[in-house]
C-alpha cells in the first residue's frame, strides 16, 4: 500500500464526494470532506427513486454513511465551506470555515426544540413545497442525525427559547464560527449541481404558476418522507391531479438558459411517468419533447413506460408557452409530426429543468471552469480533480464510477 | 402540405449553401424544437412557421420553399430569433429565403443575379448615372436639343427656349434646366415604371403557380375578397404590430411606407399636372401652366398643399429609415443584416437624403451643390424604382401576394379583432 501521508480534501458530500472519500479511505488514504449542507448525501438524498434499479436513496446512501462512520481516516464537516486555498499539487493549504454549531453532537433528534420554535421557513430540502420550523431535522434520514438552526431566518431569541426546551444541552446560542486548516495533497471538487431556476423560464410561467413544478419537486412530492407523504397532489389546492404534462428541455439545450443537455431528464421524466401511473392508473399524461434521449442500457425503459398505455400521449414538439387558464394550465407547442400547433389543457405540469453546476462561490487558484461552469479536470498538473456533476451532467451510476477513478487519481497526487 | 402522403424529396444541394450565404448563417444549428412556431405572433395554427421552413431549408427543398406563402407571411419581427434555444435565428433564415425568392422569380433573371451580388453594385449605380447624363446632353456633344426638337411633338417646343443645356445652368436654380426638355425625364421614368410593372406581372405569375404547387388545397375565398382583406391589414400594418420583442420595428416601417405613399402622390400630381396642363391643354390652344407646380401660380392652394406634403413625406422617410438603420445596427438584436437588406436601406436613405439636400442647397442658392445632389437624387430614384422587382423592395409585392394567397386558401393566421 502506498504511503499516503497527506489527506485528500473532498469538497462536496454528495454521492460523488462521499463515494470518492470512501473509496480513497478504504485504500488507505486520509480524507477530509467539506459539505455546505447540514447533512451528507446531496441531491441524491432528495430523490424519490434513482436509476438503475429505481431504489429509494437511503438504499445507496446508508451503506456509505456507515462506511464513513466507522472509518477513522475520514473526517467530515457539514454546514461548512472552503474559504481559501493556496499551494499546489501535493501541498495545498486549505482553510475551512464552519458555521456556528448552534446544535451540537449531544442532539438526540427528540424534537422538543421544534415544538417551541415559532418561526417557519420554506423547506430547502423539499424545494419550497412546504414550510418547516427554523430549527428542524433537515430530513428523516439526515446524516448526521442532528437538528439544524437556520440562523438566516430566525432570531437568536428564538434559538434561546429552543435551548431552554432542550433537555440534553445540545443547543448553544452563543456558538461562533470556527476555522479549521488542512494541509492536503490533493483536492477533489465534488460540488455537484443545482436545478436550473424556474423563475428564469419566462415562457413557461417564470416560476409563478403554482401547479407548474420542477422535476426535482416532483421527486419530493412522490417521496414518502416528502411534504405530502408520497401522495402526488397539485400544490395549488392539494387535490389529486386529473391530468399531468411533462415538459422536457425546460431551459436545457438552450443558448438563452443552460447550453448543455443534462442527459438525465428524459429518463427522469419517464421514471416519474412510471410512478405517477402507479398512483393514478387512468389520468391522461402528456410528455412534450424535442427528442427522447433515453440512452444506453435504459433505452428499453422508454419502451416499457410508453407501450400499452393508452392514456400516455407523447408529443414531439417543445412546449414554448404555459399560461394559467382558469384553474387549469394551457400548454402550447407545435406537434412537429403533424405540422400543426397544439394547445393542451392540463391540471399540473412538470418542467424537466436541467442540472446547473453548483459552484457555490468556490474559487481555487489553478482550477478552471468551462463556459458552462463545469470543472476542467487536470489532476496531473494541478492536483485538483473534478468529479461527478461538477465535471459534467451525469446520472448517479456515472458519478460513482467517476468517483472511483477520482479516488485513485487523488491518491496518486498525494504521493 | 400533406404530411402523411409519401412523396419523393428532391433536394437542391446548392440551395442550402446559397441561402446561408444570403444571411442565414446559423440555419444549420436548428434542432426542430418548434419554439419559433409557438412564439411567433402571426404564425397560423394549422400551418405554422418557421419551424417547417427551417427543416426544408436545411434539406435543400428549394421548390417547396419557393412556393411557400409562409416565407412571406413572416414579417421578421425577430421574436423567433430571440427565443430560439439554438440561436439559429429563424427570422434571418426566412429573410434569406425571401432574398433568394426575389432572385429566383426575377424577370429577366439576370437582374436577379445583378441585385444579389455586391460585385455588380458599381454597374447598378453607373447605369442610371450614364443614362441620365446622356439625356442631359453632357455625353452627347450638345445634340439633345436637336433630338428633343425632332422626337418631341411640336407643341412642346414652346418650353424649350426657357432652358439651357448644361450640367450647372446659370441663373435661378431650376432643376428642370438640367435637361433639354422636362418631358425626357418623365419619358425615362414612365418607361421604367412600365417595365417594372411587366416584370412584376411575370414574376408574380410564376410565384403564384409555385404556391399552388406547394399548397395543394382548394380555394376557400375569391381573389377579390382576399385582396380587400389583405389591403385592410396591410395599410395599418396590422400584422407587423403583433410583433412582440421587436415592436419598435413596426412603427418606423409603417412611417416609411406612408412616406412612400405621400411622395408618390406628390410626384404623380406634379408630373400629371405637367402633362395635362403644360402639354395637352396648350396643345389644344390655351396657355395654361401646371397649377401644382407652376412658378407663375405660386400662391395656388394646391401648390402649397403639395409643398407641405412633399416636406412631410421627406421628413417621415428620413425618420423611418434612420430608425431602421439604428435598429439594424443595434448589436443587442439577434438579427443579421445582409447585403440585400443594406442595399435597399441604402437606396431609400440616398433617395431621402439627396432629395432633402438638393432642396436645401437650392434654397441656399448654391448651384453647383444643388445640381450635383439633384443628379444623385435622380440616380437614387432610378435605383429605387428600376430595381424594385429584384431588390428587397419587392417584398411589398411578394408579401401582399402571399397573404392574399393564404387568405384564398384559408391558411392565414386569424388575428384577434
Amino acid at each position: 500500500m502506498a504511503d499516503i501521508s497527506k489527506p485528500i480534501l473532498v469538497i462536496g458530500g454528495g454521492i460523488s464526494g462521499v463515494t470518492t472519500a470512501v473509496e480513497a479511505a478504504e485504500a488507505g488514504a486520509k480524507v477530509v470532506i467539506v459539505e455546505s449542507n447540514p447533512y451528507l448525501g446531496g441531491r441524491v438524498a432528495q430523490l424519490h427513486q434513482y436509476f438503475p434499479k429505481l431504489c429509494p436513496p437511503n438504499c445507496g446512501l446508508e451503506i456509505n454513511f456507515k462506511r464513513i462512520k466507522f472509518n477513522p481516516d475520514i473526517t467530515f464537516y457539514t454546514d461548512a465551506k472552503v474559504t481559501s486555498v493556496s499551494g499546489s499539487r501535493g501541498n495545498f493549504d486549505v482553510t475551512i470555515t464552519l458555521n456556528p454549531r448552534f446544535v451540537n453532537e449531544k442532539c438526540t433528534a427528540c424534537g422538543e426544540c421544534e415544538k417551541v420554535c415559532a418561526t417557519e421557513v420554506p423547506s430547502k430540502f423539499n424545494y419550497g413545497l412546504n414550510k418547516v420550523k427554523a430549527i428542524s431535522l433537515p430530513h428523516e434520514m439526515a446524516f448526521p442525525n442532528r437538528y439544524w438552526f437556520d440562523a438566516s431566518a430566525a432570531s437568536l431569541d428564538e434559538l434561546k427559547k429552543c435551548a431552554a426546551a432542550c433537555k440534553y444541552g445540545a443547543i448553544d446560542p452563543d456558538a461562533k464560527p470556527e476555522t479549521v486548516t488542512v494541509n492536503a495533497g490533493a483536492i477533489v471538487v465534488a460540488t455537484g449541481w443545482k436545478p436550473y431556476d424556474m423563475a428564469s423560464l419566462d415562457l413557461l410561467g417564470a416560476g409563478q404558476l403554482p401547479n407548474v413544478i420542477s422535476n426535482v419537486q416532483m421527486e419530493r412530492l412522490a417521496a414518502e418522507n416528502g411534504p405530502t407523504k408520497g401522495k402526488i397532489l397539485r400544490p395549488a389546492d392539494q387535490k389529486e391531479p386529473e391530468s399531468i404534462a411533462f415538459v422536457q428541455c425546460a431551459g436545457s439545450r438552450d443558448e438563452n438558459h443552460l447550453k448543455q443537455c443534462s442527459s438525465i431528464c428524459c429518463l427522469a421524466s419517464l421514471k416519474q411517468i412510471n410512478y405517477v401511473r402507479q398512483q393514478y392508473p387512468d389520468i391522461p399524461i402528456y410528455m412534450f419533447y424535442i427528442d427522447v434521449r433515453a440512452n444506453g442500457r435504459y433505452e428499453d425503459f422508454f419502451v416499457k413506460v410508453a407501450k400499452d398505455d393508452a392514456n400516455l400521449t407523447l408529443v414531439k414538439g417543445k412546449v414554448a408557452s404555459i399560461k394559467q387558464d382558469g384553474p387549469d394550465l394551457l400548454l402550447e407547442a407545435e406537434d412537429t409530426l403533424t405540422g400543426k400547433k397544439t394547445s393542451q389543457k392540463v391540471n399540473m405540469a412538470v418542467l424537466a429543468t436541467g442540472m446547473q453546476p453548483a459552484r457555490n462561490g468556490l474559487s481555487i487558484p489553478g482550477l478552471d471552469y468551462d463556459d458552462m461552469d463545469f470543472v476542467i479536470s487536470e489532476p496531473d498538473t494541478t492536483g485538483i480533480i473534478g468529479v461527478g456533476c461538477a465535471k459534467s451532467p451525469v446520472e448517479v451510476v456515472q458519478c460513482m464510477r467517476n468517483a472511483t477513478g477520482a479516488a485513485l487519481k487523488a491518491i496518486q497526487c498525494c504521493k | 402540405m400533406s404530411h402523411h402522403k409519401p412523396e419523393v424529396i428532391k433536394p437542391d444541394l446548392k440551395f442550402a449553401t446559397e441561402v446561408i450565404g444570403m444571411g442565414a448563417d446559423d440555419m444549420e444549428k436548428c434542432y426542430q424544437c418548434a419554439t419559433c412556431s409557438v412564439v411567433c405572433p402571426i404564425s397560423p395554427a394549422d400551418s405554422p412557421f418557421p419551424r417547417r421552413e427551417m427543416l426544408w431549408a436545411q434539406w435543400g427543398l428549394k421548390d417547396k420553399l419557393m412556393g411557400d406563402p409562409n416565407v412571406f407571411l413572416c414579417h421578421q419581427c425577430g421574436d423567433c430569433s430571440d427565443k430560439c434555444p439554438r440561436d439559429a435565428k429563424p427570422g434571418d433564415v426566412l429573410g434569406a429565403i425571401r432574398a433568394f425568392a426575389y432572385r429566383h422569380f426575377a424577370t429577366p433573371s439576370f437582374m436577379g443575379t445583378a441585385l444579389s451580388d455586391p460585385k455588380f453594385l458599381p454597374a447598378l449605380i453607373l447605369f442610371p448615372a450614364v443614362l441620365l447624363l446622356a439625356i442631359m446632353g453632357v455625353l452627347s456633344t450638345g445634340i439633345p436639343a436637336d433630338i428633343a426638337a425632332s422626337i418631341l411633338p411640336e407643341r412642346l417646343a414652346h418650353l424649350e427656349h426657357e432652358f439651357q443645356i448644361a450640367f450647372f445652368p446659370a441663373g435661378k436654380i431650376v432643376f428642370a434646366k438640367m435637361f433639354p426638355h422636362l418631358g425626357m425625364v418623365d419619358a425615362v421614368f414612365v418607361t421604367l415604371s412600365l417595365l417594372v410593372f411587366l416584370s412584376f406581372f411575370a414574376s408574380i405569375k410564376k410565384f403564384w403557380s409555385a404556391m399552388e404547387t406547394t399548397v395543394d388545397l382548394p380555394n376557400k375565398k375569391s381573389v377579390g375578397e382576399a385582396f380587400s382583406e389583405t389591403l385592410s391589414e396591410f395599410l395599418p400594418h396590422k400584422k407587423f404590430t403583433e410583433c412582440g420583442d421587436n415592436k419598435d420595428r413596426a412603427q418606423p416601417h409603417m412611417l416609411l411606407f406612408w412616406s412612400f405613399v405621400i411622395l408618390f402622390v406628390v410626384t404623380a400630381f406634379v408630373a400629371g399636372g405637367f402633362w395635362v396642363f403644360d402639354v395637352l391643354i396648350p396643345a389644344v390652344g390655351a396657355e395654361v401652366h401646371n397649377p401644382f407646380l407652376s412658378p407663375l401660380d405660386f400662391k395656388s392652394v394646391s401648390h402649397i398643399i403639395l409643398k407641405i406634403m412633399a416636406a412631410a413625406g421627406a421628413a417621415l422617410l428620413m425618420y423611418g429609415i434612420i430608425k431602421i438603420i439604428q435598429n439594424r445596427s443595434n448589436p443587442d438584436k439577434k438579427m443579421n443584416t445582409s447585403y440585400a437588406d443594406w442595399f435597399f436601406i441604402g437606396v431609400v436613405f440616398a433617395v431621402g437624403a439627396t432629395g432633402i439636400l438638393s432642396w436645401a442647397f437650392r434654397l441656399a442658392g448654391i448651384g453647383i451643390l444643388a445640381y450635383s445632389v439633384y443628379f444623385l437624387h435622380l440616380v437614387a430614384v432610378f435605383m429605387l424604382l428600376g430595381y424594385f422587382p429584384f431588390s428587397k423592395f419587392a417584398h411589398m409585392v411578394y408579401r401582399f401576394t402571399a397573404i392574399m394567397f393564404a387568405k384564398v386558401k384559408d391558411i392565414d393566421v386569424k388575428l384577434a379583432a
